[in-house]
C-alpha cells in the first residue's frame, strides 16, 4: 500500500479557480501536522488555464488530475471518480475555493483519526448574506424535522470520510448532499465539527422555484428511502389513516344536513372530496400491504447486512495475555446474573453446601422480601475458591445488617482455603461499612473465625436414616414410639404428600399465631415451591375424616431432607400427631433414597428442642458468628425467648387471625 | 437419539446447538456472559457453538471477541464493521449457525444462560420453537412493563399464538425455522407468530430475568403505532398470505358498502315524520362520491391481484411448504 494518508478530492466545475493558492493553503497545515497527503482534482468539463496550472504544480506537489468527459455530470459522479483515483485511506472532499480556514482541515482529519467514519462540517459563524443563511437554516430545519437527525449544515461542502463509506453508500444525482444522512443510516459513525467560514461563492439570493422544489423532492425521497423501505405499511398506513380521518371528518356536516334535509339536492360538493379522501386512504393502505408482501417474499434478496469478518478458533489473532490460574491474584467480586448455574454447581460440589446457599434462595428472598443481595465469590484467575451470599436487611427491630443467609438456618461462607475465607471476610467488612450495616451475621454450622463473637443460642438436630420403617420406629425412644403407634393404629391418622399451599399455610400460620410470632407470607411458600419445584415437599397428617391437622414443608438437598416449616393444630396434639408426622417423614425419606433427616434448628433448652430430643435426636450446636461493625452494635436478641417480648407476643396471639395473617406477612420482612 | 447428532458432529464438525447472540457495546458483560454460557452449555452434555455477532460496537467488544475466539474453540465471532441493527445481527448470526438447534438470547445478561438447557429439553419434547417468558420481569412498571403487557395481550390475541412475552429474546428453534423465515426490519419480535403460521409447534416456558447491571437499555417507549402497523402485516401474512386477494377484498369491503349507501342517500328525501320517499332525482354530488368510491374499491381489488401475482412469482410458498414437509415428523 501507499503511505498516502489523506487524499483531498476537489471537484472543479468552473475555470474560475486559483489552484495554486488552494494547494498551498491546504498543504501547509497538513505538512506541519505531519500527515502524508495528496490532491485529486476532478475537472468536470473544465479545460484550459486550471488544467495547465495543475500540471505545473505536479512537479512540487502530489497532484492527480481526473478529467470527466461529457460535461455536467454533477457532484456525485465527480466525487466518486475522484475517490476512485485517490490513494489515501482518509478522503477529504473540499470545494474548489477556500470556503473555510484551511487549518480547519486538521479538525476533520483528527476526527477521522479518532474513529469517525464520516465527518460533516458546520460553517459557524457564517459570513454570507442573511438570505442565504435563512435558506440554509430552513433547509436543515426541514430535514431535522422530517428525519429526526441533528445536522446543522448539510450544505457545507467540506467533508471527511473513510474510503469505506463511498464504497458502501451509493450516491447519485443530488444525493451527495445527503451523504452524512445516508452514511449514518448505514451505521457509520458520523460526527460534526465546526469550521470557521471564510467566503461563499456560488449562487446568492433567490435560487428559483425549480431549485426549491427539487430540494424538497430530494428530502422526501431520502426520507422515504431511509425510513420506510423496510416497512412500507408504516409509511403508507400513516398517510392512509390520516386521509381517512380527514375524509370522514369532512363528510359529517354534509351527511348531517342531508339527512335532516336542511340543504336540497346538489348543494354539497364537499362530499365528493370526502369520498375521494377516504377511498384514497384505503387505497394507500393497500399499497402499503402490497409493499409488505413484496418485501416479505423477497427478504432473501434484501438481507442488507454486511459482515466484516468471521473469526474462529485457529485464526491468527493476537492472544491477550491470560493470567495463569495458579499464580493469579485472589480477588472478590459479586457474581453476575448469568452465573447462577455455576454458583449452584459450586454449592453442590462443596462439602458444607446447603440448600439455602443455592441461587434460588436468593431469587425467592429478593422477590418476596426485596432485600438487596450481594453474592460474593473469591476468584483466583477463573477458579472459584470461595463464596459468600449476603443480604442487606433493613429492619426497625434489628437495625440494618448484612445477613448470610436470612430466613435460613445455615448460611455463611463456603471456602476451599483460609485465604479465600479471609478475603471474603475482609470484603464483607468493607461492604458492610460502606452500607452502614450494624453487623455481618454469618450463620455458620461450624465455628470458622475464633476471634469473632458468636452465639450458641441455637442447636440443630440431624439423624442418618437407615433401614426401613420398622427399624426407624425401633430407633425412636420408647415414649415417642408409643405415641406414634397410638396415632397410627388407634386414632388412625393418615399421612400424605401434598402440593396444596393453602392447606399447609393455614396450619403454619395458625401455629405461629399461637406461639405469638408473625407468620411468613403465603407468597413466600408459593415462591419457594415454584422456584425449587420437586425439591420442596409438603407432608400432611390427616384425621380419618380428612381434616389436615399437621403439615411440614421440607427441602431436599444432597440426600438430606430438611423438615423446615411446620404447623400443627394445638387441639389435636393429644393424638400424637407431632411424633407421628415426623416418624412418617423419616419413613418417607427411607423410601425415597434420602440418607439424612434434618430436623431443623431450635433454641437451646426450649420445648421444641426437648421434643426433638425425645424423638431420639442429638443436639449439635450452631455457631452463628458476627462481625461487629457499627459503634455499640449488639448481638441480636430479638427472638421469641427474650422476656421483654412476652407482652407483645401475648397481644399478637390474641389478635384476630385475618389481622395477624396480613400483618405477619409484612412484618416478617423485618425479621430475617 | 443420542448417537445420531453426536455422530453428525463427529463427521461434519457441526455442533448440536448454536447459541446466537447479537452484541452491541457489551464489553463489560462479555467475559461474564461467556463464562456463564460455557458453564451452562458445558454441563448440558451437548456439543455447542457460540455465534457471537458484534454489531459494530465502539467500546472494545470486538477485540474482546477476537480474544475469546482465539481461546475458545466454541466461539465463532461474526463482526460487523458498523452498527446495522439487532435484526441484521440476528440474521447474520442465523446464517452462521450450524447447529440443529438454535438458541437466541440478549448479550446484556438479562437472560440467564442457565435456562438454555430447559429450553432445549422443551424443544426436544416435539416443539419447533420454545419462547422464553420473563414472568417476574424486573423493569420499570409504567414505562416498560405495562406497555409490554398490553402489547403482548394484543399480539397474542391478533396472531392467535398464546405467547405471553414476544419481546423476550431468549428463544430456541429447530434450525429450519430461521432458515425458512428470513428476518427483516423488526420481524424478530413476531417470529413465533410467523412460524406458527407455517405450521411450527410453539411452546413457552418461564425463564429468569435479571435487572440490567451494566450499560443502558437500548429500547424505549413510543412505538405503539409501529407495533400496530407491524401487527396488521403479521395478521395478513399469517392468515391471508396464501390468498392476498381475500385480504384486499376485506380492505375494499367498506368502500363497497359506502358507495351504494351514498348513492341511496342522494336519492331519498327524509320527511319530518321519518318516512323515506324518492326525492325525484339523484343528487349529483352524492352520485359522484359514490362513483369515486366504487372506482377505488375496484382499484384495491386490483392491488390484490398484483399481490397474488407477486406471491406466485416469488415461489415463496413452494419453498416454504417444501421445507415444512421435510421437517415434519
Amino acid at each position: 500500500m501507499t503511505d498516502i494518508h489523506v487524499s483531498i478530492v476537489i471537484p472543479v466545475t468552473s475555470p474560475d479557480i486559483d489552484v495554486a493558492k488552494l494547494v498551498h493553503a491546504y498543504s501547509m497545515p497538513l505538512r506541519q501536522a505531519g500527515y502524508a497527503h495528496e490532491f485529486v482534482f476532478v475537472l468536470d468539463s473544465v479545460t484550459g488555464r486550471p488544467e495547465h496550472e495543475l500540471l505545473a504544480l505536479q512537479d512540487s506537489f502530489p497532484v492527480t488530475v481526473v478529467r470527466l468527459q461529457g460535461g455536467g455530470l454533477g457532484e456525485s459522479i465527480a466525487l466518486s471518480a475522484g475517490v476512485e483515483r485517490a490513494k489515501g485511506s482518509f478522503i477529504i472532499n473540499a470545494p474548489p475555493y477556500l470556503q473555510s480556514e484551511p487549518e480547519d482541515v486538521l479538525k476533520v482529519v483528527s476526527a477521522l483519526e479518532s474513529g469517525a467514519d464520516f465527518v460533516a462540517t458546520w460553517r459557524h459563524p457564517r459570513v454570507d448574506p442573511w438570505f442565504n443563511r435563512l435558506q440554509s437554516r430552513l433547509f436543515n430545519w426541514v430535514l431535522r424535522v422530517l428525519m429526526g437527525i441533528k445536522f446543522h449544515d448539510l450544505n457545507s461542502s467540506m467533508r471527511g470520510m473513510r474510503r469505506q463509506v463511498l464504497e458502501d453508500v451509493a450516491v447519485y444525482g443530488e444525493l451527495y448532499r445527503f451523504l452524512p444522512v445516508l452514511a449514518l443510516r448505514q451505521g457509520f459513525r458520523v460526527v460534526e465539527v465546526t469550521i470557521r467560514h471564510r467566503e461563499e461563492r456560488g449562487r446568492r439570493g433567490f435560487f428559483g422555484f425549480g431549485v426549491y422544489l427539487r430540494r424538497l423532492l430530494d428530502i422526501l425521497a431520502i426520507t422515504f428511502l431511509t425510513r420506510f423501505t423496510q416497512k412500507p405499511l408504516r409509511f403508507f398506513g400513516t398517510v392512509g389513516i390520516l386521509l381517512i380521518v380527514v375524509g370522514l371528518g369532512l363528510s359529517v356536516k354534509p351527511l348531517w344536513e342531508k339527512i335532516n334535509d336542511i340543504q336540497g339536492l346538489s348543494s354539497q360538493p364537499i362530499i365528493v372530496l370526502a369520498a375521494i379522501l377516504v377511498a384514497f386512504g384505503v387505497q394507500l393502505i393497500g399499497f402499503g400491504l402490497v409493499g409488505e408482501i413484496i418485501i416479505f417474499t423477497q427478504a432473501r434478496n434484501l438481507r442488507d447486512f454486511k459482515i466484516d469478518e468471521v473469526v474462529e478458533h485457529g485464526a491468527s489473532v493476537p492472544v491477550l495475555p491470560q493470567p495463569a490460574d495458579n499464580h493469579a491474584e485472589l480477588r472478590v467480586r459479586e457474581v453476575v446474573p448469568g452465573e447462577d448455574a455455576r454458583w449452584d454447581a459450586w454449592v453442590r460440589g462443596h462439602a458444607d453446601g446447603t440448600f439455602f446457599h443455592l441461587s434460588g434462595w436468593r431469587k425467592v428472598v429478593e422477590d418476596v422480601f426485596r432485600h438487596r443481595a450481594y453474592y460474593l465469590v473469591a476468584e483466583r484467575g477463573r477458579r472459584w475458591e470461595g463464596i459468600l451470599p449476603l443480604f442487606f436487611t433493613k429492619s426497625p427491630f434489628l437495625g440494618n445488617n448484612l445477613v448470610s443467609i436470612p430466613y435460613a438456618v445455615y448460611g455463611g461462607m463456603l471456602v476451599e482455603n483460609q485465604a479465600a475465607a479471609a478475603a471474603l471476610r475482609a470484603h464483607a467488612e468493607r461492604l458492610g461499612r460502606r452500607l452502614g450495616a450494624g453487623y455481618v451475621e454469618l450463620r455458620h454450622e461450624h465455628a470458622r473465625f475464633a476471634d469473632l463473637p458468636s452465639t450458641d443460642l441455637y442447636v440443630t438436630f440431624r439423624k442418618a436414616i437407615t433401614g426401613d420403617g420398622d427399624a426407624i420406629l425401633a430407633a425412636i425412644p420408647k415414649r415417642a414410639r408409643a405415641e406414634v403407634r397410638r396415632a397410627r393404629d388407634k386414632v388412625g391418622l393418615r399421612f400424605a404428600e401434598s402440593r396444596d399451599i393453602d392447606e399447609f399455610f393455614h396450619l403454619f400460620q395458625v401455629n405461629k399465631r399461637k406461639l405469638g410470632s408473625p407468620s411468613l407470607p403465603r407468597r413466600w411458600f408459593a415462591a419457594l415451591m415454584e422456584e425449587f419445584g420437586d425439591d420442596v415437599v409438603i407432608h400432611v397428617a390427616r384425621l380419618p375424616d380428612d381434616t389436615a391437622i399437621a403439615g411440614v414443608m421440607s427441602f431436599k438437598f444432597h440426600g438430606t431432607l430438611f423438615a423446615y416449616y411446620s404447623g400443627a393444630l394445638h387441639e389435636h396434639y393429644a393424638t400424637g400427631v407431632n411424633d407421628f408426622i415426623y416418624f412418617k417423614i423419616m419413613e418417607w425419606c427411607a423410601a425415597n433414597g434420602l440418607h439424612t433427616f434434618d430436623f431443623g434448628r431450635s433454641r437451646r433448652d426450649t420445648g421444641p428442642a426437648h421434643s426433638k430430643k425425645n424423638m431420639g435426636f442429638v443436639a449439635e450446636p450452631l455457631h452463628y458468628e458476627y462481625l461487629m461493625l457499627a459503634e455499640g452494635a449488639r448481638l441480636p436478641d430479638f427472638h421469641p425467648g427474650n422476656p421483654r417480648l412476652s407482652v407483645p407476643r401475648r397481644v399478637w396471639s390474641s389478635l384476630p387471625g385475618f389481622v395477624t395473617t396480613r400483618l405477619g406477612g409484612r412484618l416478617s420482612r423485618y425479621l430475617p | 437419539m443420542t448417537s445420531t447428532p453426536a455422530l453428525r458432529a463427529a463427521v461434519h464438525g457441526a455442533p448440536q446447538v448454536s447459541v446466537v447472540i447479537p452484541l452491541y457495546n457489551e464489553v463489560e458483560n462479555l467475559p461474564a456472559l461467556h463464562e456463564a454460557l460455557t458453564w451452562a452449555l458445558g454441563t448440558s452434555g451437548r456439543t455447542y457453538e457460540l455465534v457471537l455477532v458484534d454489531d459494530g460496537s465502539t467500546d472494545g467488544t470486538r477485540a474482546c471477541l477476537r480474544a475469546l475466539a482465539a481461546r475458545d474453540p466454541h466461539v465463532r465471532a461474526v463482526l460487523f464493521a458498523r452498527n446495522q441493527g439487532q435484526t441484521a445481527a440476528m440474521a447474520a448470526g442465523f446464517a452462521h449457525a450450524r447447529g440443529e438447534l438454535v438458541v437466541t438470547m440478549d448479550g446484556d445478561l438479562q437472560n440467564d444462560p442457565a435456562d438454555i438447557g430447559r429450553l432445549l429439553r422443551e424443544l426436544e419434547r416435539g416443539y419447533d420453537i420454545v419462547c422464553g417468558w420473563r414472568r417476574n420481569r424486573k423493569d420499570r412498571f409504567a414505562t416498560r412493563l405495562l406497555p409490554s403487557k398490553i402489547a403482548n395481550k394484543v399480539i397474542s390475541w391478533v396472531t392467535g399464538v398464546p405467547i405471553h412475552d414476544t419481546g423476550c429474546s431468549l428463544k430456541a428453534y429447530r434450525s429450519w425455522v430461521p432458515r425458512t423465515l428470513e428476518l427483516y426490519s423488526d420481524m424478530h419480535r413476531f417470529i413465533a407468530a410467523l412460524a406458527a403460521g407455517v405450521g411450527a409447534r410453539v411452546s413457552e416456558i418461564p425463564v429468569r430475568h435479571h435487572p440490567r447491571r451494566f450499560g443502558r437499555s437500548k429500547y424505549g417507549l413510543g412505538r405503539i403505532f409501529r407495533v400496530v402497523a407491524d401487527l396488521i402485516v403479521i395478521k395478513m401474512l399469517i392468515q391471508f398470505a396464501a390468498h392476498p386477494l381475500r385480504w384486499f377484498g376485506l380492505l375494499a369491503l367498506p368502500l363497497f358498502v359506502i358507495s351504494p349507501l351514498l348513492f341511496a342517500i342522494g336519492a331519498v328525501k327524509i320527511d319530518r315524520d321519518g318516512s323515506l320517499s324518492f326525492a325525484g332525482g339523484f343528487d349529483a354530488n352524492f352520485s359522484m362520491a359514490a362513483a369515486v368510491t366504487t372506482l377505488i374499491a375496484l382499484n384495491v381489488i386490483c392491488l390484490g391481484f398484483l399481490a397474488e401475482l407477486q406471491l406466485k412469482v416469488s415461489g415463496f410458498f413452494r419453498r416454504r411448504i417444501a421445507i415444512s414437509v421435510k421437517e415434519a415428523r
